[in-house]
């Protein structure tokens, strides 16, 4: 027989479900806003490179740098965004774990659910702990 | 009697409203609560010390820009550097709610880690109900300030559009 160390009783059920409804909202606005955010960077990237950036024949040189680092700040940006991504991912796997394991009953779902939140808290700190880092060294 | 109790009281997994966490989902959560603890913890100090900055600078070059108005130096307009002052000291005022604000779910957050690691340590439903209490009021207010910046986007890109059909038409 399972052996089950805590038990959840339906105040816990209904605090699970309301964290687990606000988790998707927050997880589905954080989607839109990076999706604003790449879609507004595009944008301003398709206007400068129609409208600005002129380069005279002595800055040639200068093109081909600052076409490596366009380059490597579009693949900075996509590896960023692929990340946040994947961190917003656990959220809603979070809650959509949640509920469909309080809904059917099914503990092995809401371990999964609790697993996803654990992720998530984890890239959490540890972005956390880079911020952290950078602050300190933005002193100096 | 004891036939009868033995069939009415139910185990965990036989009850279909109340249902256990097994060990593997404690071990999960347990993690979650220290992270979350690491960061209410950080959070908090973070939050307290950017908020004595802005009060303790603010009121000093607030201050400062008073008294550069009140001495009437040559060539500065002292009206217009006791206004800056007194707008100055209004922004800053201004981010240190915005900032005390900030400190709500950090308190939630730390409250859900301390009752969810003091449940699992002494095995307390209570305890564990209060912390999932915390995380639902945590993950509300999270909501909600997502709500609000969609909110304030959404009318940024409808003025930005507004802007342009007018810059357009001129």
């Amino acid at each position: 027989m399972q052996q089950f160390d805590l038990e959840i009783d339906e105040r816990s059920k209904a605090n699970l479900l309301l964290a687990a409804h606000w988790a998707k909202n927050i997880a589905i606005g954080s989607y839109v806003i990076i999706g604003i955010i790449v879609l507004g960077s595009i944008f301003y990237g398709i206007k400068n490179s129609l409208f600005g950036n002129h380069f005279t024949n002595s800055q040639l040189g200068s093109v081909f740098e600052n076409g490596i680092l366009s380059v490597s700040l579009i693949l900075f940006f996509a590896i960023l965004c692929f990340v946040l991504i994947v961190y917003i991912n656990l959220l809603l796997k979070f809650s959509k774990k949640v509920v469909s394991g309080i809904n059917n009953n099914d503990i092995t779902e809401i371990t999964d659910g609790f697993r996803n939140l654990k992720s998530y808290f984890l890239i959490t700190g540890i972005l956390m702990i880079l911020g952290l880092i950078a602050d300190i060294f933005s002193f100096f | 009697m004891e036939n009868y109790q033995q069939e009415t009281v139910a185990t965990p997994e036989q009850n279909l409203f109340n249902f256990g966490i097994e060990h593997q989902g404690l071990e999960y959560l347990k993690s979650s609560a220290k992270w979350e603890k690491f960061m209410a913890i950080v959070g908090i100090i973070w939050i307290s010390i950017a908020i004595l900055f802005l009060v303790f600078g603010g009121s000093f070059l607030s201050t400062f820009m008073m008294s550069q108005s009140m001495r009437g130096l040559e060539g500065v307009d002292g009206t217009s550097t006791a206004l800056a002052g007194g707008i100055m000291t209004g922004v800053f005022i201004f981010y240190a709610l915005l900032l005390a604000v900030l400190l709500i779910p950090n308190i939630y957050r730390l409250k859900f880690a301390n009752n969810c690691i003091r449940a699992i340590a002494s095995s307390d439903t209570e305890m564990l109900t209060k912390s999932f209490k915390n995380l639902r009021v945590y993950s509300t207010f999270w909501g909600i300030l997502t709500i609000i910046t969609l909110s304030i986007y959404a009318f940024m890109i409808v003025f930005l559009l507004i802007g342009m059909a007018t810059y357009a038409t001129v």
